[in-house]
C-alpha cells in the first residue's frame, strides 16, 4: 500500500498538459480545408458541365473558350482536393473517375463512335479511361486541330457532341457524391474513430501524394528516371495544365499541413507535429512553401520547357520535393510514431 | 512426493498444452488474416538470412500446406498425440516460415523457434497426454522445467539490459512518441500527459524486465509479478500491434509456478508415478550448457561491432531488443552503368511489397541484399550495374540522417559478419 501511496504522489505531485486534441484538428482539418476544398470543386464541375452543355448545343469559338476555362477551373479545383485523397475519393474510385491518365485516346474514339447513349447511367458504368477530365481535355484542346476544326466536328458529330456533355455531367456528378460522401459522413468517421488511424491514413497519403508528383509528374517527362527526356509525358499535355495541376495539387498539400484555406485560418498537422518538435513543424513549413515557390517559378507549360531544354526549375522543384517527402517518411513519421505502411502485420 | 531429478509433471504438461494451442491460433489467424498470400507466396523476392539463401517458398497452395500443418501439428503437441513427431515436425515447419524473409523477422517468432527445438529434446508427450493414455509417468525431469525457465527468463533479462540506455532511461524514447501517439485510448491519455509518466514507464519497464523471472520463481512475490506480467502485456498489447506476444508471454510464464500449480485449478487431474521419468544423460548435459552459452552469446554479440546497435542493426536480431526502437526512414535507390555512368532511380515497388520496403528503409542487412538483387537483375539484362541508396532514417526522436554512405556501390559490398564500413555509426545528435 506504502508503494502505491508513494506512486501516487509522485504522479500527483507532477504537471499534466492535457494531451494533444488530434480529434479537434482532424475535425478543423476537415471543416476548414476537405470539405470546403470538395464544395469548391463541385461548383467549378457544375460550371464546366453548363458550360459543356453550352458547346453542344451551339458549338462556337465563345463556348469552346467558356468550356475551356471552365475545365480548367474544375481541373485546379480537383488537384487542390487531392491531399484529402485517401478518403471517397479513393475508397469510391472517384479520384479515377475524375482523373484516370495518361488519356486514352484510341478508347476515347471508339467510344464515340460504338457506345452510348451518353446518359449519365452509360458514364457510371464506363471504364475510367474513358471519362473523367483528361477524356475532356483531350476533346476540347486536342492540338491536333484547329479550333474551327474542332467546333465543326462537334456541330457535325451529334454523338461527339453528346459525349462532350455527358463527360461534363458526370464529372459535377462525381464531385456532388465527394460533397455529400463527406458532409457528415466520412468527416465524422475521420474525428471520431481512430484519431491515430487517421493521422497515419493522412501522412501517408501525403508521402503518396508528394511521390506522384516527383515521380509520374517530373522524373519521367523530365528523364530524370533514366530515360530520355519526354515533353509528352507531362500531365495534361493538350491543355498546357501541366504546371497549374502541380500548383494545385502542391497547394493542397500545404492547406493539409497548415490547415488553413481561402484566408481561413485552421489548426493544420503542423500544430499537431509542433506539440512534439517546434523545429520540424517550422521546417515542413518552410520546405512546403519553397515546394509552392519552385512550382510558381515554372514557366508554363513544362511540355514546352522540356522541349527547349529549360528544365532548371522543374529540376529544382524535383529534389526539393525529394527532400519534403524524407521529411514526411522519416521525421514526420517518427515524431508521429506513424506506421508508413499499408499492411498491418504485427510488430515485435 | 518430488526427488532431486524429478517434479510433477503438471506445468510442463500445462505449458505443451498452452504452447500448442497458441502456435495453433497464431496459425489460424496468420491464415484468415490473409497474410501467408501477402507475405510468402505474393512478394516476388524475399530477404533471406545469411546462410540461409537456399531456403525458398512453396509455390502457391505449397505455403498453405506448411501452414495447414503447423495447425495440425501445434494440435497434436497440445494434445500430447505423436507428441515427439507432432513437436519436430512442428519446428522444422515453423523455422522454414520464419527463415523464409527477415522482413517478417520478429522477436517472439524467434522465441517460439527455440523452444519448439528444446521442447523436441523434452519427454512432454508423457504425461497428461494421449500418447501416455492415462498411464504415463506423473512426473517429468527437474532439467525440462528450468531449461523452459532459462529461456524465458532470458528473454525478460536480456530486454531489460536492453533498456538500459540513454534513450530509454534518460530521454524515455521511444515511449514518450508511443504515448503521445496512442492517448486517446482509454485510461492511458490522461496518464500519458502527466509530465514524467513515460520516464516513469520506461524505468518501470526496465526494473520489471529485469526483475520478474526471479520474481515469479519467488512464492511470495509471485502474484504480484504475474500480475504485473499479464497487466504489462495487456497494456503493450493494447497500444501496439503486436499480435499473439502478449498471449505468449502471458500463458507460458506460468512454468515459473510451483510444478504442480495446475492442480489448484483442476483438483481431479491424477497423482502419482507410475514410470520413472528419464534422468539427463551425460550428453545432454553438456548440450544444455552449450546452448545457453550460444543464448547468453547471441544476444551479446553486438559488443563486437561499433556504433549504436539500434541504429546500425548489427547484431540486433536474436538479442532481444524488444519494442525499444522507433524509426521511420525514407529510401531511393539509383542504379549506375558502370561502363556508361548512366544512373537511373530503382523502384523497389516493382519487386517489393509495402512492407518490405519499409522494412528495408531502415535495415542496412536488407538494402544490401537488395542491391545484390538488382545487380543480378540487371547482369540478366547484359548491364554491370552499381546500386547507391540515398537513405534517411529517423529514430527515437531525433531528425533523419542518412544511413548509409550514398557514394558506396552496395552491389560491390561482401555480404558477411564483419562490420559494414559503408554504414553510419550512429543516429543524429
Amino acid at each position: 500500500m506504502k508503494k502505491v501511496a508513494v506512486l501516487a504522489l509522485l504522479l500527483a505531485s507532477c504537471d499534466a498538459e492535457p494531451a494533444y486534441d488530434r480529434a479537434a484538428m482532424l475535425e478543423s482539418l476537415s471543416d476548414v480545408v476537405a470539405v470546403p476544398a470538395y464544395r469548391a470543386f463541385e461548383a467549378e464541375a457544375e460550371t464546366l458541365a453548363g458550360a459543356t452543355g453550352a458547346l453542344c448545343e451551339a458549338p462556337s469559338e465563345e463556348t469552346l473558350g467558356a468550356a475551356r476555362d471552365a475545365w480548367r477551373g474544375a481541373r485546379t479545383a480537383f488537384k487542390r482536393t487531392e491531399a484529402f485523397g485517401f478518403g471517397p475519393a479513393m475508397e469510391r474510385r472517384i479520384d479515377g473517375a475524375v482523373d484516370f491518365w495518361p488519356t486514352r485516346v484510341t478508347n476515347i474514339e471508339l467510344a464515340i463512335r460504338d457506345a452510348g447513349p451518353f446518359e449519365p447511367a452509360w458514364f457510371e458504368s464506363a471504364g475510367t479511361s474513358v471519362k473523367g477530365l483528361p477524356a475532356l481535355e483531350y476533346l476540347l484542346f486536342d492540338p491536333a486541330r484547329t479550333d474551327a476544326e474542332l467546333l465543326a466536328r462537334l456541330g457535325e458529330e451529334p454523338r461527339r457532341c453528346a459525349y462532350v456533355a455527358g463527360l461534363g455531367g458526370h464529372v459535377a456528378a462525381q464531385a456532388s457524391l465527394l460533397v455529400e460522401a463527406w458532409q457528415p459522413g466520412y468527416r465524422d468517421m475521420l474525428v471520431t474513430d481512430d484519431p491515430h488511424a487517421s493521422v497515419s491514413l493522412m501522412i501517408n497519403h501525403l508521402i503518396a501524394v508528394l511521390e506522384d508528383v516527383k515521380l509520374n509528374r517530373l522524373s519521367k517527362p523530365l528523364g530524370l528516371d533514366g530515360a530520355a527526356p519526354d515533353p509528352e509525358a507531362v500531365e495534361s499535355p493538350y491543355a498546357g495544365h501541366d504546371v497549374a495541376g502541380m500548383l494545385a495539387t502542391l497547394r493542397g498539400v500545404r492547406d493539409a499541413w497548415t490547415g488553413d484555406r481561402g484566408g481561413v485560418e485552421g489548426i493544420g498537422l503542423d500544430d499537431y507535429v509542433a506539440s512534439r518538435d517546434p523545429e520540424l513543424a517550422a521546417d515542413v513549413t518552410r520546405r512546403l512553401d519553397d515546394v509552392v515557390g519552385l512550382t510558381e517559378a515554372i514557366d508554363p507549360p513544362l511540355r514546352d520547357r522540356i522541349t527547349e531544354g529549360r528544365t532548371n526549375e522543374a529540376e529544382q522543384l524535383h529534389q526539393a520535393l525529394r527532400e519534403t517527402q524524407r521529411l514526411f517518411a522519416a521525421d514526420v513519421a517518427m515524431t508521429l510514431a506513424v506506421t508508413v505502411t499499408f499492411t498491418d502485420n504485427d510488430g515485435d | 512426493m518430488e526427488t532431486d531429478r524429478e517434479v510433477d509433471a503438471a506445468s510442463l504438461a500445462a505449458f505443451r498444452a498452452l504452447f500448442g494451442l497458441l502456435m495453433a491460433g497464431a496459425a489460424v489467424r496468420f491464415w484468415a488474416k490473409g497474410w501467408i498470400g501477402a507475405l510468402y507466396v505474393e512478394p516476388a523476392f524475399h530477404f533471406t538470412y545469411w546462410g540461409f539463401d537456399w531456403i525458398r517458398p512453396l509455390p502457391g497452395w505449397g505455403m498453405y500446406a506448411v501452414f495447414a500443418g503447423l495447425i495440425v501439428t501445434a494440435l497434436a503437441v497440445a494434445l500430447g498425440l505423436l507428441y515427439r513427431w507432432a513437436i519436430a515436425l512442428f519446428f522444422v515447419l515453423f523455422t522454414y516460415v520464419e527463415l523464409l524473409d527477415q522482413a517478417t523477422y520478429l522477436n517472439h517468432y524467434y522465441l517460439v523457434s527455440l523452444l519448439a527445438l528444446l521442447m523436441c529434446f523434452m519427454p512432454l508427450g508423457r504425461s497428461f497426454s494421449v500418447d501416455a493414455r492415462g498411464q504415463g509417468a506423473l512426473r517429468a525431469p527437474r532439467w525440462c522445467l528450468w531449461t523452459l525457465r532459462a529461456q524465458l527468463g532470458l528473454v525478460y533479462v536480456f530486454a531489460g539490459v536492453a533498456k538500459l540506455n540513454a534513450d530509454w532511461l534518460i530521454e524515455a524514447e521511444p515511449l514518450s512518441t508511443w504515448l503521445a501517439a496512442r492517448s486517446d485510448l482509454p485510461g492511458l491519455g490522461a496518464l500519458a500527459s502527466i509530465d514524467g509518466f513515460a520516464h516513469l514507464m520506461s524505468w518501470g519497464g526496465a526494473v520489471f524486465d529485469l526483475a520478474v523471472p526471479l520474481a515469479l520463481l519467488h512464492r511470495r512475490t509471485r502474484p504480484f509479478a504475474y500480475a504485473g506480467v499479464v497487466g504489462f502485456h495487456l497494456v503493450t498489447g493494447a497500444m501496439f500491434q503486436l499480435g499473439m506476444f502478449p498471449w505468449i508471454m502471458a500463458l507460458l510464464t506460468p512454468i515459473f509456478f510451483s510444478p504442480s500449480w495446475p492442480r489448484r485449478l483442476w483438483t481431479s487431474l491424477p497423482r502419482g508415478a507410475p514410470r520413472p521419468s528419464r534422468t539427463l544423460p551425460r550428453w545432454g548435459a553438456w548440450a544444455l550448457a552449450g546452448w545457453f552459452a550460444i543464448q547468453l552469446a547471441l544476444p551479446l554479440r553486438h559488443h563486437a561491432y561499433p556504433g549504436q546497435l539500434l541504429w546500425t542493426e548489427e547484431g540486433l536480431r536474436w538479442s532481444w531488443h524488444v519494442m525499444i526502437v522507433e524509426k521511420s526512414g525514407h529510401l531511393e535507390l539509383t542504379a549506375r552503368d558502370r561502363a556508361t555512368g548512366e544512373r537511373w532511380p530503382i523502384d523497389p515497388s516493382e519487386d517489393l511489397t509495402f512492407a518490405q520496403r519499409r522494412m528495408m528503409a531502415t535495415s542496412p542487412d536488407m538494402l544490401l541484399r537488395y542491391a545484390a538483387h538488382v545487380r543480378e537483375r540487371w547482369a540478366a539484362r547484359g548491364r554491370d550495374v552499381a546500386v547507391h541508396a540515398d537513405a534517411w532514417v529517423a529514430m527515437n526522436g531525433r531528425r533523419s540522417a542518412p544511413l548509409v554512405d550514398p557514394e558506396i556501390d552496395l552491389a560491390a559490398q561482401p555480404d558477411d559478419l564483419a562490420p559494414r564500413a559503408w554504414v553510419t555509426r550512429r543516429p543524429a545528435p
